[in-house]
C-alpha cells in the first residue's frame, strides 16, 4: 500500500535545513480540562482524528532533492508529561512521527515540530482533539463549530494546501535588514526550558491597550521592547547599542482568507532604534503599530512571501541535491533569520470554544520554543477573560521576564505568576 | 500571596518570587508547595542529543586495525619498518586530526589547530629523518611554525572578536601575501632555488585583496556596498 506523502510547506522547507543536534523549532498548545486525563480515552481520540488530519500524522522523510513528509502509519502513542515544555524532538523522533501528545493530569497537550503546522493549525487539531475525547469520555455531543471541525469529514483540497503557492507577488521584497540586539545569559543544564507563565484579565490589558491606542498583540510587544531596551541599556551604551525588534508572526489566513491547516505565517520584525532617541512606552505602541500596519498588508505580504517562493521555482536550486540547500537554507538562516529580531511575542489571539465544551475546558496555553540561538521567547493565547502569557527560557536568568510582567502591573493590569521552577539548582 | 518586589501574584505555597527571586513571607503561616501544586512531572525525557562517541570509536579501532596490519605486513616482508612508517606516521596525523576531536563534545579549533600543526611537523621530521633529506629545520619547520601562528591568530580573531570582519580578513590577507614571498625565501636557503620566481604572482594580488578589504573596513560605503552586493 503506498503512503500519502506531502511536500514541505514554504515556511516548513527551512525547519530541517537548520534543525542542530540540540535544538528544533517546535511549538506546544495546551487545554486543561476540569478532570484528569484517562490517557486510553485520550489514545482512541488520537486515533480517531487520524484520517482528519493526514498533514499532522506525518514523519519527516529524507529524498534526494528535498525533505518531504510522509504519513507514519500509526498514531503517535500519548505520553505522559516531562518536567518542561517541549523537550527536544531529536532526528529518530521526527523521523517516526513529528507530533507528540502528551498529558499530564488533567492536562491535554500537544507539541508540534514546525514543518507540520503552525499555531493556528495546530490550535486547531487540540481543538478538535479535546473535543472527540470529551464526547467519548463523558458521551456528550459537541457540534463542530468555531475551531472545532468534524473529524467524521473528509480533509478537503484546501486544508493540505501550500497557500503560500497561490499568494505569492511577482517580485520578491529584500530581506535585508538590520540585526537587531541579542539577549544572551547562563545556558542550563540538559537543554531545560524553564517556564513563567502569566495570567492576566483579558478586559484589562485590552483597556490598557486601547489606553495606548493600538491592539493587544502591539501592545504586548511595546512593554517587551521596553523590557529589553531596559536590559540594553543596562549591558551597553546607548552609542553602541542595536536596534530592539520584537518579531511579531502574521497570521496569514486572515490576509488571504485561506483554511489551510499547514504552516501559513510570516514574520516581521518590528521595533525601534534607541540611538535614535527615548521611546515612552505610547511612543513604542505607536512606532510598532504603525509598523505593522504598513507591512501586514495582502500587498506587502506577498513580496515576502515571493522572497521564500521564487527560490523554490529557480530550476538550478531546485536541481541542487539536499545537502547543497540545506547547508545553503542554513546560511541564509544564519544571516536573515532569528538575527533580525530579540525574541518572538506570539499572540494566536482569543479562542471560543463551542458552548457544549467550556463547562469541561479550564484553560487553554500557547507555548512556543526557544530560537536556535537566542534564548527567549513569548507566546499568547486568551481563553474567556483570561489571558495566558508564556515566557521559556533556554538560560536562568529572568531579567526579561521580571522587567516585562512587573511593568505589567505597574500600568494597572494585576498579574497571576506561575512557574515550573520547582528549586531546580542549574 | 504577592510578590512584595514585583507585585504579581503568585501561586499558593511558592516559597519565592519566580520573577525576582524575593522570598515569601506567608501571613498564614508556612506552606510549602505540594505535589498538586505541580505544573509539570518530575519525568525528564531521555538525553536526544545524537554523540559523535561511536563514530570516534569506530574510527579509532579501524585506524589502530590499519596500522598494525601496516606494521605486520612489513616485518613480514622486509623485517623492518621501510615504508610502513610513512604510512603509520600518516594515519597517526590522520587521527589526530579527524579523529581525536570525535571525542569532544565541542571541539574548540583554537586549541585543536596548535596540536594539528604540532602534529605536523613531528610527521614531517619523522619523513625528513627517514629520508634523510635535510630539509626540515631550514624549510618544513619554519612553514609550519608560521602557518599555525598565521591561523591560529586568524580562528583566534574570528572566534572571541566580535566585529571587524573586514579587519581581520584583510590583515589576514596582506599577512599571506607576505608570508608566500617568505616561504620562497625558506625555499631558496633551502633547495637552491630561483628567488622571486612565483611568490610575487601569488603574493600580489592576495596582498591587494587584504588591502581592499582593510580599505572597505575603513569606508563605510564601500563597506555597505560590499554587504549589499555579497549579501547571501
Amino acid at each position: 500500500m503506498t503512503r500519502q506523502w506531502f511536500r514541505l510547506d514554504t515556511a516548513g522547507l527551512i525547519f530541517p535545513a537548520v534543525r542542530s543536534r540540540d535544538w528544533a523549532n517546535a511549538f506546544r498548545v495546551s487545554m486543561t480540562l476540569t478532570e484528569d486525563i484517562d490517557p486510553d480515552i485520550l489514545q482512541a481520540a488520537v486515533d480517531d482524528l487520524k484520517p482528519r488530519f493526514p498533514s499532522l500524522y506525518v514523519r519527516l522523510k529524507t529524498g534526494v532533492f528535498w525533505h518531504y513528509l510522509e504519513d507514519c502509519g500509526t498514531s503517535p502513542a500519548v505520553r505522559e508529561d516531562y518536567a518542561y515544555p517541549l523537550t527536544f524532538m531529536g532526528i529518530r523522533e521526527v523521523s517516526r512521527c513529528c507530533l507528540r501528545v502528551l498529558y499530564y493530569r488533567n492536562r491535554i497537550a500537544v507539541e508540534y515540530y514546525h514543518v507540520l503546522t503552525d499555531g493556528t493549525g495546530g490550535s486547531i487539531y487540540l481543538q478538535t482533539l479535546a473535543a472527540r475525547y470529551l464526547e467519548r469520555r463523558f458521551g456528550i455531543t459537541i457540534p463542530p463549530t468555531g475551531q472545532v471541525l468534524d473529524f467524521r469529514a473528509a480533509p478537503s483540497e484546501e486544508e493540505l494546501e501550500d497557500s503560500f503557492h497561490r499568494h505569492t507577488g511577482l517580485r520578491a521584497s529584500s530581506r535585508r535588514e538590520a540585526d537587531a540586539f541579542r539577549l544572551t545569559g547562563t545556558k542550563t543544564r540538559d537543554g531545560f526550558r524553564y517556564l513563567i507563565t502569566g495570567i492576566l484579565p483579558a478586559d484589562k490589558l485590552l483597556a490598557a491597550a486601547h489606553e495606548h491606542h493600538c491592539s493587544v498583540t502591539v501592545f504586548l510587544a511595546a512593554v517587551m521592547a521596553e523590557a529589553v531596551m531596559g536590559i540594553q541599556d543596562e549591558r551597553c551604551p546607548r552609542r553602541s547599542q542595536k536596534p530592539v525588534k520584537i518579531t511579531i508572526p502574521i497570521n496569514m489566513r486572515r490576509l488571504y482568507n485561506s483554511r489551510t491547516l499547514r504552516n501559513f505565517v510570516l514574520t516581521l520584525n518590528l521595533g525601534v532604534d534607541p540611538r535614535n532617541g527615548d521611546y515612552s512606552l505610547y511612543d513604542l505602541c505607536q512606532a510598532i503599530r504603525h509598523q505593522l500596519a504598513a507591512e501586514a498588508t495582502p500587498q506587502a505580504m506577498a513580496g515576502r512571501i515571493a522572497a521564500n517562493v521564487l527560490p523554490q521555482k529557480n530550476p538550478a536550486i531546485r536541481l541542487a541535491p539536499l545537502f547543497i540547500k540545506n547547508a545553503v537554507m542554513g546560511m541564509v538562516y544564519a544571516s536573515t533569520g532569528e538575527k533580525k529580531g530579540c525574541l518572538n511575542v506570539s499572540n494566536l489571539g482569543r479562542v471560543t470554544l463551542p458552548e457544549s465544551m467550556q463547562p469541561y475546558a479550564e484553560r487553554m496555553e500557547f507555548i512556543v520554543g526557544v530560537q536556535k540561538s537566542y534564548p527567549n521567547n513569548c507566546a499568547v493565547l486568551t481563553l474567556g477573560n483570561r489571558t495566558y502569557i508564556n515566557m521559556i527560557r533556554s538560560i536562568r536568568e529572568t531579567e526579561l521576564e521580571r522587567r516585562f510582567f512587573s511593568r505589567l502591573v505597574e500600568l494597572g493590569i494585576p498579574v497571576e505568576i506561575e512557574s515550573n521552577d520547582d528549586g531546580r539548582s542549574d | 500571596m504577592y510578590c512584595v518586589k514585583c507585585g504579581v501574584k503568585l501561586q499558593s505555597g511558592a516559597g519565592s518570587c519566580p520573577l525576582c527571586g524575593t522570598a515569601v513571607w506567608n501571613p498564614e503561616g508556612e506552606r510549602t508547595a505540594s505535589e498538586a501544586d505541580r505544573r509539570y512531572s518530575d519525568k525528564t525525557p531521555r538525553h536526544y542529543r545524537s554523540s559523535t562517541l561511536p563514530l570516534a570509536i569506530a574510527l579509532t579501532v579501524v585506524a589502530l586495525a590499519a596500522a598494525a596490519f601496516i606494521l605486520m605486513l612489513c616485518a613480514h616482508l622486509y623485517g623492518r619498518l621501510a615504508w610502513g612508517g610513512y604510512v603509520v606516521t600518516a594515519i597517526a596525523l590522520f587521527y589526530l586530526i579527524v579523529i581525536l576531536p570525535l571525542w569532544f563534545r565541542k571541539a574548540n579549533p583554537v586549541i585543536f589547530l596548535p596540536v594539528d600543526f604540532a602534529g605536523i611537523a613531528l610527521f614531517l621530521l619523522y619523513v625528513d629523518l627517514a629520508s634523510g633529506g635535510g630539509w626540515y629545520l631550514s624549510f618544513a619547520l619554519p612553514v609550519t611554525a608560521v602557518t599555525a601562528v598565521l591561523l591560529e591568530a586568524f580562528v583566534v580573531l574570528l572566534r572571541y572578536v566580535r566585529g571587524g570582519r573586514y579587519f581581520i580578513f584583510g590583515g589576514f590577507f596582506m599577512l599571506l601575501s607576505g608570508y608566500l614571498i617568505l616561504i620562497e625565501l625558506f625555499e631558496h636557503v633551502t633547495f637552491g632555488t630561483t628567488m622571486f620566481l612565483w611568490s610575487q604572482f601569488a603574493g600580489l594580488p592576495v596582498g591587494l585583496l587584504g588591502f581592499f578589504l582593510i580599505l572597505a573596513g575603513i569606508i563605510r560605503p564601500l563597506r555597505e556596498l560590499l554587504d549589499r552586493t555579497f549579501f547571501i
